[in-house]
């Protein structure tokens, strides 16, 4: 059963990004589109997904996904204002350091995407991650607060490890 | 031309021009930065907030269109790709030895001027 949904939401995927990409202009396009789809869905399904667990989530996982979205882009945003200020500053008063944060997930797409979100926010880069161990780069000190004091991995939490 | 068009043209062009500096930013943050992983912050960056805005402001413009899906889903794959191509970049040098450049060394991996 779990399997079957797992399919069904890949194939779901998989033909809406084929329909945006064809622009679905013509009946022919879905006619090859959507068989498709389900055969790569089934397929790696079957076969991809065997030994690790699929990265699939459930529809309140994904509502609370989208509001991940957006207060991360706002992150991004007001940090990107931080480091363009250091970047313009003819002193450039930057004071790199490297932290070591640890967070404990159960599912692997947690640990990508808090290594994700972490370099996708400027002023921090995700330089290495084994096991719990996330190393960080950071640009100055105070970039890390968010890493440091768990409101990143709270987020993650919430989007991913809660049902 | 009717005042929402007004609106929505000044607001993609508003979108255009802030992802175009903040590529110059980044793009002067690789030049001024004084080691590998704090350049890699530059480049980065270029993508997620310059590239984003870049292209959220041209799906302003296109409208109501099926291409603004097309666009939707560069920016996605974008902020999905340059970020673990900046880490995989990170991680290569991080495991090879380089140590990052600080204040209090100068110059540990880099050249600290």
């Amino acid at each position: 059963m779990k399997r079957a949904t797992n399919i069904g939401q890949a194939m779901v995927l998989l033909a809406g990004f084929w329909a945006v990409l064809a622009g679905l202009t013509s009946p022919g396009l879905v006619a090859v589109g959507l068989p498709v789809a389900a055969a790569v869905a089934a397929w790696a399904g079957l076969r991809l997904w065997t030994d690790d667990e699929p990265p699939v989530m459930s529809a309140r996982q994904w509502l609370r996904f989208a509001g991940y979205c957006v207060r991360l882009v706002r992150d991004i945003v007001s940090a990107a204002v931080l480091v363009a200020e250091k970047v313009l500053d003819p002193r450039m008063p930057i004071d790199p350091v490297l932290i070591v944060h640890r967070a404990r997930f159960g599912r692997e797409v947690s640990r990508v995407a808090l290594a994700n979100s972490i370099t996708l926010t400027p002023g921090t880069l995700t330089v290495d991650v084994d096991g719990d161990r996330f190393v960080v780069h950071c640009l100055a000190e105070g970039f890390a607060d968010d890493i440091r004091d768990g409101t990143f991995e709270r987020r993650i939490r919430r989007v991913f490890e809660e049902p | 031309m009717s005042l929402f068009e007004a609106i929505r043209n000044a607001a993609a062009v508003v979108l255009v021009c802030t992802g175009s500096f903040f590529f110059l930013v980044g793009t002067l943050g690789l030049i001024r930065f004084p080691d590998f992983y704090s350049r890699t912050h530059g480049a980065t960056k270029c993508d997620t907030v310059g590239a984003g805005s870049i292209l959220l402001g041209l799906a302003l413009l296109r409208g109501l269109h099926a291409d603004v899906l097309k666009i939707l889903a560069i920016i996605s794959l974008v902020l999905l790709t340059s970020p673990t191509a900046g880490h995989a970049l990170a991680r290569a040098a991080y495991r090879t030895g380089l140590r990052p450049w600080t204040r209090l060394v100068g110059g540990g991996g880099g050249d600290a001027d």
